[in-house]
């Protein structure tokens, strides 16, 4: 009777979750508005059959509300980043400057622009915008459509959770409230492993194993440094510019010293023809600020003095009539306004706005266009990110993630560090964002870890890394790749062509997880 | 006028994506404080019309997303 008790309520804790799936992937919805839906389903569940009383369902949205001030104070910030260095054409002077560098060789051109720039832009835009910059300029330089676009998507994958200067890893830590300093030190190895595998996958990608043979120098020693740098920045420095420094570093190699190696040195160099008037250092000057704003608080006694200053609302103690308590707080989910990294990207977008005033590159009507491109671009991704967020919390504070835990617990049991990043997988591939992905999944799979007794912190880096690998085959993510090399309608060929690295990536982390959680004892 | 945010009829009858999604969210945001309010308070009359108008929110949302 009790097994039976136990399924039904397990059942019905799935249903806002499948209905997330079946609306975004049978019906076509955006995430937004499937969010919506299924916010509203979780919360009638909640109130009929898990006891959940209408203060309980208010506090637990207003709850998920308040956890996306954080995530949105990044994403907005971030986007107007990316919107003012398009205004003045940054990019094209940015992506010419590294494409003269690399010379002739095909192979190096392809990961130099698909992945290290791509990780670049990674670091401080996101949202599609590596792939929307990416791809059409691989097109450009004579790649098809299809190899761009799956390239563009392979590259940004593995820079998707510490990038956009950090909104995913902002999700996993409020979904998830583990050790920050324990979820970037796993998250970031797991991410390498990433790294290493798409080089490999986006030369194989490119001309099969020839294509490998030719790529590999070039696709290890960028993944080694890109690597090497995401686990120094995110342990060591702010986790929030990991994929940015990391992006920088791949750049770097790939374009200064690599084209010297005795593997790509036999095509001449070219030199970069800038037609356009504004030099490299000023279309890069917002992303240099940024760094300097980041290192010059983050790494300096500033951080302490100003991290005093902390916003976080109390909230009452709720109760289900099943007996889920969720206990009162004085400060829910704190924010520290002056170093939170959202204040960090507009206070760089304010000074890169008066340096491009001073080098007469700013117009006086971009103001206004920014703002009007801002605000279109960012209102569905705000909308999403709202309504999944209060879904998930409803889904947590009415006990159904719990439910939903225990009872996947039991089936997956001792493989489940295997399974725990294609559910990640799952969340993006729905979604179409590691952001959404780990607010949907991150707390039930910390809360499998639990029931368990194994690592949660491996398996929320698990989480995140499976949610950025979703990305390449997200629907919305190959249909932004598609739609900006003017190839609509071959998305199932996308699909077809990286699915398989998608399912080598998954493996690439899930069977180490289970080797250190089952017999490392980690 | 085209793209005015309060033109409600207009956004309606055009089925205006961006500007029904920025009143959801507008609608969302300026709700927050009422409902914490309700919620705070512990006044359950407060609480039910702020779910309400989080439920109109989505409506929005809904319709328009």
């Amino acid at each position: 009777m009790e097994f039976e008790l136990n399924f039904f309520y397990w059942f019905l804790s799935f249903i806002p979750i499948v209905a997330v799936l079946t609306l975004i992937m049978a019906f076509s919805w955006s995430g937004g508005k499937s969010g919506a839906f299924s916010w509203f389903i979780a919360a009638v569940i909640g109130y009929l059959f898990f006891g959940a009383n209408l203060k309980l369902l208010a506090v637990a949205s207003l709850k998920g509300l308040w956890t996306t001030i954080f995530i949105l104070y990044i994403i907005w910030g971030a986007m107007a980043l990316y919107n003012i260095v398009s205004k003045i054409d940054g990019f094209e002077v940015i992506a010419r400057t590294f494409t003269g560098l690399t010379g002739n060789t095909k192979v190096l051109q392809l990961l130099v622009i698909s992945w290290g720039f791509v990780s670049l832009l990674q670091g401080v835009a996101g949202f599609g915008t590596p792939v929307a910059v990416a791809a059409p300029l691989l097109v450009g330089l004579g790649f098809s459509p299809v190899i761009a676009t799956s390239s563009a998507l392979l590259g940004r994958a593995w820079a998707v959770t510490f990038g956009s200067l950090g909104s995913s890893y902002a999700a996993l830590l409020k979904m998830t409230n583990l050790d920050p300093s324990g979820l970037a030190f796993w998250s970031s190895i797991f991410l390498t492993i990433v790294c290493i595998v798409t080089g490999l996958s986006i030369s194989y990608l490119y001309n099969g194993k020839e294509g490998l043979k030719k790529g590999a120098p070039a696709a290890l020693a960028i993944a080694i440094s890109m690597g090497f740098t995401l686990i120094i920045t995110a342990n060591f420095v702010l986790p929030y510019i990991a994929s940015l420094v990391a992006g920088l570093v791949g750049m770097g190699v790939g374009t200064l010293v690599l084209p010297k190696t005795k593997w790509y040195n036999n095509n001449p160099v070219k030199k970069s023809v800038n037609k356009n008037k504004m030099s490299f250092h000023s279309a890069f000057a917002p992303y240099y600020t940024l760094l300097i704003l980041a290192f010059g608080i983050y790494l300096t006694p500033l951080k302490s003095m100003l991290s005093k200053l902390e916003i976080g609302l109390s909230f009452p103690r709720t109760e289900t009539a099943l007996g889920i308590v969720n206990e009162a707080t004085a400060s829910y989910s704190p924010i520290s306004i002056l170093t939170t990294p959202g204040t960090l990207v507009f206070l760089s977008v304010v000074i890169s706005i008066i340096y491009f005033i001073k080098k007469g590159l700013w117009k006086k009507h971009y103001g206004k266009e920014v703002v009007g491109s801002l605000i279109k671009q960012a209102i569905p991704s705000t909308v999403t990110v709202m309504t999944m967020s209060m879904m998930a919390v409803v889904m947590m504070e009415t006990g159904m993630t719990a439910f939903l835990a225990k009872g996947t617990a039991e089936i997956a049991s001792s493989v489940f560090p295997g399974v725990s990043p294609f559910i990640g997988i799952l969340g993006s591939f729905m979604t179409g964002s590691n952001t959404s992905s780990n607010i949907v999944f991150a707390a039930f799979q910390k809360d499998v870890a639990v029931f368990l007794g194994i690592n949660s912190l491996i398996i929320a880096s698990l989480q995140t890394t499976g949610g950025a690998i979703g990305t390449i085959i997200s629907p919305m993510n190959v249909a932004l790749g598609t739609g900006v090399t003017k190839i609509v309608g071959k998305e199932g060929e996308i699909i077809k062509k990286t699915i398989i690295y998608v399912i080598i990536m998954g493996l690439s982390v899930g069977i180490p997880a289970l080797f250190l959680i089952y017999y490392l004892g980690f | 006028m085209k793209n005015n945010l309060f033109d409600i009829k207009e956004i309606f009858k055009e089925k205006d994506r961006n500007r029904g999604l920025l009143w959801s969210v507008i609608i969302t945001w300026l709700n927050f404080p009422f409902l914490y309010w309700g919620v705070s308070a512990n006044n359950s009359l407060v609480i039910t019309l702020g779910l309400i108008i989080a439920a109109v929110g989505t409506g929005f949302t809904l319709y328009f997303g």
